[in-house]
């Protein structure tokens, strides 16, 4: 069975263990997705909009483009360290763009079996209820073309340390 | 307007040269944020807010705060909203920290801490150029009500992203501090520069000087800074000091002097000023007029509008200063309301979404719905008391 989960760098760890604890990850192919969301970026060129005329200096959007994949392979590396063993294979991806249409791409163009994801990306446990789905989870359920299983992340109330 | 000769040529180039102060108080501006992002100043204060955060999302929150507020006081809203937010992204971006929190801080501040000096907004120099009030005239009534809306932006944001900020990041704050400061000495002379340029602007306020030509005189002398430490890029200064700007802002002017020409301001304000009856309604109405202005056509255009249409009306003596002063206040702060603020913004949002970026534009206008009625509230509230 090919498994797509989707990480962003907040608790990887506690995702795998969890995700362990469902599904039995042995005889699996694992696939970790990271994908970078643009939405940040182009709410700051919204901002800087209202000044007109003076578009970012390219030393600085290369510093940004910097500080993007130093991000993405941190948290891939640490990923890929956390599955390590987990899975029969374990693979990585990054992308960047809209999460959650993302990584619906990504499970049609992979086939893959099962797509997992975090309910919210939150620091603490969000109770069951109308807002406990964040956006990427809403959008993946609503569009994944494979079965959507949804990790409740029990996380600890306290800031973790890190 | 020029070419359809309702503005004549000459009254075009005669309203252009009256504005020389606004000129070149925005070519110093430019210049001198130019310069101190070429010694690295900008990417060594945000690296000090994170060195100094000691691994707390919120308390570095907290600091991309203060360095916002000291920035946009002492350099402009500008500086803080064009160069301090893509370090600040960056840094963010690299600590693993969510990134929304700190961008939309240091966008909101910008603003916010707008009307603490004169200096701190090109919007205050326009009103300034107009009404000349002293320092001590702009202080009693706007120093206070500075403060008080910075505070409400930094506790409403600071219980509002409580959660989103309660995370730990490890940051080897020695390298970054190096790598942010490309030549130290470069570095030194530009920040005692700064200082000194802060107090002259303080000084110049204080003695009504043309806060253009401090500007300037502050930007050039920064370039020879640069020049004489073999450091000044001029593309790099270029990119910073935006001709487009200068051809925006002058076309403005025209524009609005055409339209002041035709009554039409003057039909505005006048309507404004039918709703005013006394100092705190005068307040009340200023800030009103310039906030639901500011988001439609932008705030530079509408303190412009306000400034011109002021004359042809008929407002008392003794409402006038809480009017502009109310007007001042909406301009500076009321485009924190939506990102929205202009119809050339308007635009973008369209042409990015075509790109397939998605911009969370409900989260901007969840803030801003929830932070901005507070200030522009507690802003009135003090200054419509400094007028009693």
């Amino acid at each position: 069975m090919r498994i797509l989960l989707g990480i962003d760098g907040n608790d990887t760890k506690g995702l795998l263990n969890e995700l362990a604890t469902l599904v039995p990850l042995e005889e699996q192919e694992l696939l970790l997705a990271y994908i970078h969301d643009t939405g940040a970026r182009g709410e700051m060129d919204l901002i800087r909009g209202r000044f007109p005329g003076r578009p970012l200096p390219v030393d600085r959007l290369d510093r940004i483009g910097a500080a993007e994949r130093a991000r993405a392979d941190g948290i891939l590396e640490d990923g890929e360290r956390a599955a390590h063993g987990l899975a029969r294979t374990v693979g990585v991806h990054v992308d960047a763009g809209e999460p959650g249409r993302v990584l619906v791409t990504i499970a049609t163009e992979r086939q893959v079996d099962l797509v997992v994801v975090g309910a919210r990306s939150e620091t603490t446990t969000v109770p069951a209820g109308p807002r406990s789905l964040g956006h990427t989870a809403r959008f993946v359920v609503d569009h994944s073309p494979s079965p959507v299983l949804l990790l409740r992340h029990s996380l600890d109330a306290s800031p973790k340390r890190g | 307007m020029v070419v359809t000769f309702i503005v004549p040529l000459p009254t075009a180039l005669y309203s252009l040269l009256a504005q020389w102060n606004v000129f070149l108080f925005f070519f110093g501006m430019m210049l001198i944020a130019a310069i101190a992002d070429l010694a690295g100043f900008f990417d060594w204060a945000g690296t000090l807010a994170a060195a100094a955060s000691r691994g707390s999302g919120r308390l570095l929150l907290l600091n991309v705060f203060v360095v916002g507020i000291l920035i946009s006081t002492f350099l402009s809203n500008d500086a803080t909203a064009l160069i301090l937010t893509p370090v600040v992204y960056a840094i963010v971006t690299r600590l693993g920290l969510p990134v929304l929190p700190y961008l939309f801080a240091t966008t909101f501040i910008a603003d916010t801490a707008s009307m603490t000096l004169p200096i701190s907004n090109p919007i205050n120099i326009l009103m300034i150029e107009r009404l000349k009030p002293s320092l001590g005239t702009y202080a009693s009534h706007l120093l206070l009500a500075s403060l008080l809306v910075i505070v409400i932006n930094v506790a409403v944001f600071a219980f509002v992203f409580r959660r989103t900020t309660a995370r730990r990041f490890r940051f080897d704050w020695r390298p970054a501090l190096k790598e942010a400061v490309p030549d130290a000495r470069f570095f030194r002379s530009t920040g005692i520069a700064l200082a000194l340029i802060a107090s002259l602007y303080v000084t110049a306020s204080a003695e009504r000087w043309p806060l253009g030509l401090v500007a300037t005189a502050g930007g050039l002398g920064l370039a020879l800074i640069a020049r004489l430490h073999g450091r000044l890029a001029i593309p790099r200064v270029r990119q910073h000091v935006s001709g487009s700007l200068f051809l925006f802002i002058a076309g403005l002017f025209i524009l609005v002097r055409g339209v002041e020409d035709t009554g039409l301001t003057a039909a505005l304000v006048g309507g404004l000023a039918q709703l005013v009856h006394g100092p705190v309604t005068a307040v009340v109405v200023g800030i009103a007029g310039t906030t639901i202005g500011a988001n439609l056509i932008n705030n530079v255009p509408m303190m412009l509008v306000v400034l011109s249409g002021l004359p042809g009306t008929h407002l008392a003596a003794g409402v006038q200063q809480p009017f502009v002063f109310g007007a001042l206040v909406g301009a500076d702060l009321g485009p924190n309301l939506t990102p929205v603020g202009s119809l050339s913004t308007m635009l973008w949002l369209l042409i990015v979404r075509r790109r397939g970026i998605d911009v969370s534009t409900l989260d901007y206008l969840r803030l801003g719905a929830l932070v901005t009625p507070g200030m522009l509230l507690g802003a009135a509230i003090t200054l419509a008391l400094t007028f009693r």
